[in-house]
């Protein structure tokens, strides 16, 4: 702890040396993970994430170093580097050291206090109690992959050489299981993830339910008819698509007209049902932190109210290089890459109807429960083209399932073309959640 | 990285409670990341990732632990502690360390890290001109440097003792075009185990045209349509349809317990006659090759399916070891912080002897895949999915009208089946692969091929 402190301030002095400001962000971690396979452990990993990343600030310049070394030799040698890089870097008066204030706590709990003591065989029964859920739901459910329950804990700090320090502790868990369900020769998986601050937040028993239910219920899936249809999407594949969506909201990509949302403030961008936010500050969602990659305090940010674009998600520079927008939505992905812009917890607000009920409104269409592909959507356009499957949606009730279906679109036309929003919003390990949604009309193919 | 009297040391403190194989994994990465955005460099990123890996097998069970600390009494405690998360036996025993003589395919050049930051920046402008020069409906140009060198040592109670070393360079051109309201892009890389000299093999010029073009194309090109094709998938669009038709079935994580389609098939048909696929870590400069895998098991050309037939799998030595089958040297791992898995490296269809030209010229009406983006696929069903970057339509064996966002779905074992045509080309494509949360950096190849009734998935009615 005390070394990571120590390597901070001796980045910062190595900067200081040189004439520099500087930020350095840290963090030092435990992640804890087991696997479960047939009732008998396959492994046990206890692994350590620590390291920093430093930024140096030269005349409207940055650069970026980092390094898992944290030996004093191995700091300043990654802060001379930080220092020559930012040499390189491209001229911008609104590059400048982030300044950020004083930042509330979360006004709720973001880690399990009790996770540290939970002893490793606790998670290993978590996992056996996952996979046997899992193997007695059903008969035709043959076996699992694995079943995982694996948890972090750790600290983030930041410090600037202008004074500003900023940290905070996070904890989370998470538990999921693929299971293969058989009949007739075919075969078909199940997976489902849920998380928690901590492993004793997870319930085993209906992680291993749900995953079970979704194999023995894809069992049978027939390929799906070419046409034009009403489509209920699934909530958790509403999450990955907005997901998808959301470099999209990004100031920065807006700046360079890298975002198909440029220029378009205050217009409808969505269907009057759709409201999109992003909630920081949002009790037992994944992403939530009290600041951000930059140490500024997190807030509510709508980004979507009543279908028209309301606001953007903004870094230090680009605040200031537009003057108009608040810093606070930078993310970390490790300490081996420079903040980036991007949502804490992404949420589509919920309507009023239940899934059963976008389900009886579509009539005759489909239901897409899973889709595959979505890392291919394009951000700067909103293309996308997707695999998928489900279920076909007859005389308002589900039918039988359907798989290898594919289908094209646009993000912000799919958005567009929503009829209803469900109630059922679930928070998914992703940060942030959805509920289902109707949509007017999606084109879809399939094998006659 | 560390002396071997030291790994030995550190190998028996593994063993001390027992234990049936013990293995240091140890890694240093060194790596610069320039990227170039709205004419300026907006990125420039370096860094060092060292650390070290520490595995016991006992009974089946996996224990691993790691850190960044490789001083000699930092490891020693480290192995101390592992060695105590389970009630052991008697210590045992570590045969002197030998050094295994490593071939390594890796094609260095000029190395990077002798090469002026300055130059690699000018390769990126280079790049942004030509970009913008090729059409002014080029509004943004994304260009991204980044190389890096992996050196990793292996060492396990087995006696074993190997290193390696690897370096990586890349570059990728995203062009962004608009006209009215319309926004495109699209992204050309170019990636190996070679040197800063895989510029002058592929110019940052010739990417940034080729992206600028493609995403000019996809202005005008008509929404693919939907419904069932015969495809044509062009040597130039590369192999991500084998990497995630067969390639990910084929894994030995996957075969154990028979969760692939393809678990218990070794000896049957899995394919059509004309259809052999190779994984072959050891071409010299691509993107998935090393000497050895992250368990130290030299690489080797492994046949998977030979004129139809399956010959084999992929494994790493826990999967060999499960399989009764030996390591194939695919153990991979995206770091120190993970246990290695089972995984491609490069990975093709085999050219066969049709001629490209009279594969398009057979067919009447279809579709004609010049470059392929990311897939897919569920391994306990086969089906799969990939995304077309760059596609046209066939019509009456002539190469007619660009086609945007097309995605081709379907199952792996049927679309091996359906190939019918075999071309006598072969092209590549490079790709960070991700399986359980780890990314491998990867090659796909195949020559052009024509399967019959594939889904495409489209907007058109």
């Amino acid at each position: 702890m005390s070394g990571r402190e120590t390597a901070a301030g001796l980045a910062l002095e190595t900067l200081g040396g040189l004439g520099l400001d500087g930020e350095v962000y840290a963090e030092d971690g435990v992640r804890v993970r087991v696997a479960v396979s047939e009732g008998k452990v396959e492994s046990v990993e206890e692994r350590s994430d620590r390291g920093i990343g430093i930024r140096a600030f030269r005349d409207g310049k940055v650069g970026f170093a980092f390094t898992t070394d944290l030996s004093s030799g191995a700091v300043r040698q990654a802060a001379a580097l930080a220092a020559e890089l930012s040499r390189h870097g491209g001229r911008d008066e609104a590059w400048r050291l982030p300044r950020p204030g004083a930042a509330d706590p979360l006004p709720f709990p973001n880690e399990d206090p009790e996770a540290e003591t939970v002893p490793i065989s606790r998670r290993i029964d978590a996992a056996r109690a996952i996979e046997s859920a899992a193997l007695s739901f059903d008969p035709k459910v043959r076996a699992t992959r694995r079943s995982i329950v694996t948890d972090y804990r750790g600290t983030v700090s930041l410090a600037t050489s202008a004074g500003a320090t900023a940290g905070y502790g996070l904890g989370r868990a998470l538990a999921w299981v693929d299971a293969i369900a058989s009949e007739n020769g075919s075969s078909q998986t199940g997976h489902f993830v849920e998380h928690a601050l901590g492993p004793g937040g997870i319930d085993p028993v209906s992680v291993g339910r749900e995953a079970a239910a979704r194999a023995v219920g894809k069992l049978g899936s027939a390929p799906a008819r070419t046409g034009r249809f009403p489509v209920v999407l699934d909530r958790e594949v509403v999450s990955g698509l907005l997901d998808a969506l959301a470099p999209a909201f990004s100031a920065r990509r807006v700046l360079k007209g890298t975002s198909p949302l440029a220029g378009r403030l205050g217009m409808l961008v969505a269907s009057p049902a759709v409201t999109l936010a992003d909630d920081p500050r949002l009790p037992g969602a994944y992403g939530s932190c009290p600041v951000d990659g930059e140490g500024f305090p997190t807030r509510r940010t709508v980004l979507i109210e009543g279908g028209r674009l309301a606001g953007f998600l903004h870094d230090a520079y680009s605040a200031a290089k537009t003057g108009a927008g608040t810093p606070g939505n930078t993310v970390r992905e490790g300490c081996a890459s420079p903040p980036k812009i991007a949502p804490m917890n992404l949420v589509l607000e919920p309507g009023y109807m239940d899934a059963g009920t976008l389900v009886e409104r579509a009539g005759e269409g489909l239901w897409i429960s899973e889709v595959m592909g979505l890392h291919t959507a394009d951000p700067i356009s909103g293309d996308f083209s997707l695999g998928g499957s489900g279920r076909l949606i007859e005389r308002g009730r589900l039918g039988p399932p359907v798989d290898r279906l594919a289908f094209a679109g646009n993000l912000l036309e799919l958005l567009a073309s929503v009829e209803a929003v469900g109630s059922d919003l679930r928070l998914f390990p992703e940060g942030g959640g959805a509920p289902s949604l109707l949509l007017r009309e999606l084109s879809i193919a399939g094998s006659e | 990285m560390i002396p071997d009297d030291l790994a030995r040391a550190v190998l028996e403190r593994l063993l001390r409670r027992g234990g049936d194989f013990a293995e240091i994994y140890c890694e240093s990465l060194r790596g610069v990341a320039l990227a170039f955005e709205d004419r300026s460099l907006e990125e420039a990123s370096a860094g060092v990732d060292r650390g070290v890996g520490l595995r016991i097998v006992r009974n089946g069970v996996t224990a691993f632990a790691n850190g960044n600390d490789l001083a000699p009494e930092a490891l020693l405690s480290m192995a101390s502690d592992l060695a105590s998360t389970e009630p052991g036996g008697s210590a045992r025993a570590v045969p002197l360390l030998a050094r295994r003589p490593v071939a390594s395919p890796a094609a260095l050049g000029i190395d990077p890290s002798a090469v002026p930051t300055e130059e690699k920046v000018r390769a990126l402008v280079r790049a942004d001109e030509a970009a913008r020069a090729h059409d002014s409906r080029v509004v943004q140009v994304q260009a991204r440097y980044r190389d890096s060198e992996r050196s990793i040592l292996v060492a396990s109670s087995e006696g074993l003792l190997a290193e390696d070393r690897l370096v990586y360079t890349s570059m990728s051109v995203t062009a962004v075009a608009r006209e009215n309201r319309l926004i495109k892009s699209a992204t050309k890389s170019a990636s190996g185990t070679v040197g800063f000299e895989i510029l002058d093999a592929q110019p940052p010029e010739r990417l940034a045209r080729e992206a600028a073009r493609v995403a000019c194309l996809q202005l005008t090109a008509d929404p693919a349509p939907a419904g069932t094709f015969t495809v044509v998938l062009s040597a130039e669009a590369g192999g991500t349809m084998v990497h995630e038709a067969c390639g990910h079935g084929l894994e030995g994580d996957f075969v154990l317990k028979g969760l692939s389609v393809y678990a218990g098939c070794v000896g049957r048909k899995v394919a059509s006659d004309v259809v052999t696929v190779i994984d072959d870590g050891m071409l010299a400069g691509r993107r998935g090759s090393f000497g050895i895998d992250d368990e130290g098991t030299p690489s080797r050309r492994n046949v998977l399916i030979e004129s139809g037939v399956l010959r084999g799998f992929l494994h790493s030595r826990r999967t060999a070891a499960l399989t009764g089958a030996e390591p194939t040297g695919n153990g991979r791992r995206e770091s120190y912080r993970h246990l290695p898995i089972p995984r491609m490296t490069n990975t093709m269809i085999a050219p066969g002897r049709d001629d490209p030209g009279e594969i398009v010229a057979s067919v009447p009406d279809g579709i004609f895949v010049t470059d392929m983006g990311g897939g897919e696929v569920d391994i306990v069903s086969g089906n799969f999915v990939f995304h077309c970057t760059e596609a046209y339509r066939i019509r009456d064996g002539r190469i007619m009208e660009p086609l945007r966002d097309a995605i081709l779905t379907g199952n792996g074992p049927d679309v091996l089946a359906r190939i019918d045509r075999v071309g006598n080309d072969l092209g590549f494509q490079v790709g960070t692969c991700g399986k359980d949360g780890q990314g491998v950096p990867v090659s796909d190849a195949q020559p052009t091929l024509r399967i019959p009734g594939i889904v495409v998935g489209g907007q058109a009615r």
